[in-house]
């Protein structure tokens, strides 16, 4: 389903400032498709930093980060399209129902089927016409990630993406990862578990 | 894409109705107190109209840019809009203009009945809808760009207020003068022709500044 070219992910020299405080130096690393890179650290080392940095949100004070060789910079709405982010704060609506927050990140051209498929996969189908303000946490983390889901996007930066959610939750969170790595995909993830993934290629990264 | 975030935007707003109608309910208290407190003398009353309607929709106006862009930086979502494939001035741009339908818009269609409740003539009542019309969708602008940079402080009420409110005043100014040349029977196409200035370079340039100051508040 997602089709792309080789490469990856790959990340130079890194160095992000925060309030004035260096975070981290020189992070080096290349993520090809189809690898899972699992970010882990104590709290308030900057693992949600480097994620926003990955993606643009934050700019990094040197380094570059290149996305299928290309400088992801040169042109952020190309790389924008490719990218799925999914942070402390989930960006879900609490005035919108569960599907109306998925239909209005859909790109031109996909259908709302999509939005069902991809709350079917999460199993939080039966919530779709609910408004988001009545969900618990676990749910909402689940329908953020069926967002993820339904964008089709080949680069996954999940910051934290097993708080709250249910051991259920977990097993159908593991599976739709490995899927989307055995798709050719991409992910960055930062998690205080230590990730079981089965037959994936799981790189660790120390900050 | 931005068809999406603008109809859903607005969804989102009527759903909120509460928060919705507030400023709409201040802007006709604020008016209506006014008689009560002066007196009911027609020609006073005439004579003050077209400063107490606007400067009530002027504070209605600022009283409603809580609605705007700051509850989406709370909730993430515009960290999400920012990493879609749309361009965050045009982004802003369909906020603004939903944000103004759902309030300016009102205080324009009620500014008659409220004009004629403090005894202005038809050729005001003219004025002050058309002024309004202008001057209302520069307000939201200029109040966008207000929150913009004010997005990461902690208590942005006291702040965004001092920032915006002096960008405010020349609206007030030819606001006013307009309804009062009308009222007079003088001819008011001075004043519409500066707010129609002033609503064109909001426009253009507004939204650009607003995006700059957003991803300053998001890094």
């Amino acid at each position: 389903m997602v089709d792309f070219l080789d490469q990856g992910l790959s990340v130079k020299k890194l160095t992000c400032l925060r309030n004035d405080r260096l975070l981290f130096r020189g992070i080096d690393f290349t993520c090809k498709p189809g690898e899972v890179m699992h970010v882990h650290g104590a709290n308030g080392v900057g693992k949600s930093s480097l994620l926003r940095s990955l993606c643009g949100l934050l700019e990094p004070a040197e380094g570059e980060v290149y996305w299928q060789g290309r400088l992801s910079t040169a042109d952020p709405i190309q790389f924008h399209q490719s990218v799925g982010y999914l942070g402390h704060k989930l960006g879900l609506k609490d005035r919108l129902s569960v599907a109306e927050n998925i239909n209005l990140f859909l790109m031109k051209g996909q259908s709302a089927d999509r939005t069902e498929w991809a709350l079917e996969r999460l199993g939080v189908l039966s919530l779709k016409n609910q408004l988001c303000d009545t969900l618990s946490a676990g749910q909402k983390q689940r329908v953020a990630l069926a967002r993820l889901l339904a964008k089709n996007c080949p680069l996954w930066l999940l910051d934290e993406p097993f708080t709250a959610v249910d051991r259920e939750g977990i097993q159908i969170l593991e599976a739709v990862l490995t899927e989307h790595v055995n798709e050719g995909g991409v992910v960055v993830l930062t998690s205080h578990q230590p990730i079981s993934l089965s037959a994936l290629s799981i790189q660790t990264l120390a900050i | 894409m931005l068809r999406q975030f603008w109809h859903y935007d607005l969804v989102a707003c009527f759903r909120s109705r509460a928060e919705l109608l507030l400023p709409v309910i201040f802007f006709i208290m604020v008016v209506a107190l006014f008689p009560m407190a002066l007196s009911v003398d027609p020609a006073l009353l005439q004579a003050m109209a077209p400063a107490i309607l606007w400067v009530a929709a002027l504070l209605s106006a600022l009283m409603a840019l809580n609605g705007l862009l700051r509850q989406d930086h709370a909730d993430g979502f515009l960290e999400q809009s920012l990493l879609c494939p749309v361009s965050l001035p045009g982004l802003i741009f369909a906020k603004v203009w939903a944000h103004w339908l759902v309030t300016g818009l009102p205080l324009t269609l009620l500014a008659p009945i409220l004009g004629k409740m403090l005894y202005l003539s038809w050729q005001g009542i003219g004025a002050l809808v058309l002024s309004l019309l202008l001057g209302t969708p520069i307000l939201s602008f200029i109040g966008a760009a207000g929150v913009g940079l004010t997005l990461g402080l902690r208590n942005a009420g006291l702040l965004l207020t001092l920032l915006v409110l002096p960008l405010y005043v020349p609206v007030l100014i030819f606001g006013t003068s307009s309804v009062m040349t009308a009222t007079l029977g003088f001819p008011v196409i001075a004043p519409f022709f500066f707010l129609a200035a002033m609503l064109v370079l909001a426009v253009t340039f507004v939204p650009w500044a607003t995006a700059a100051a957003v991803r300053i508040g998001l890094s």
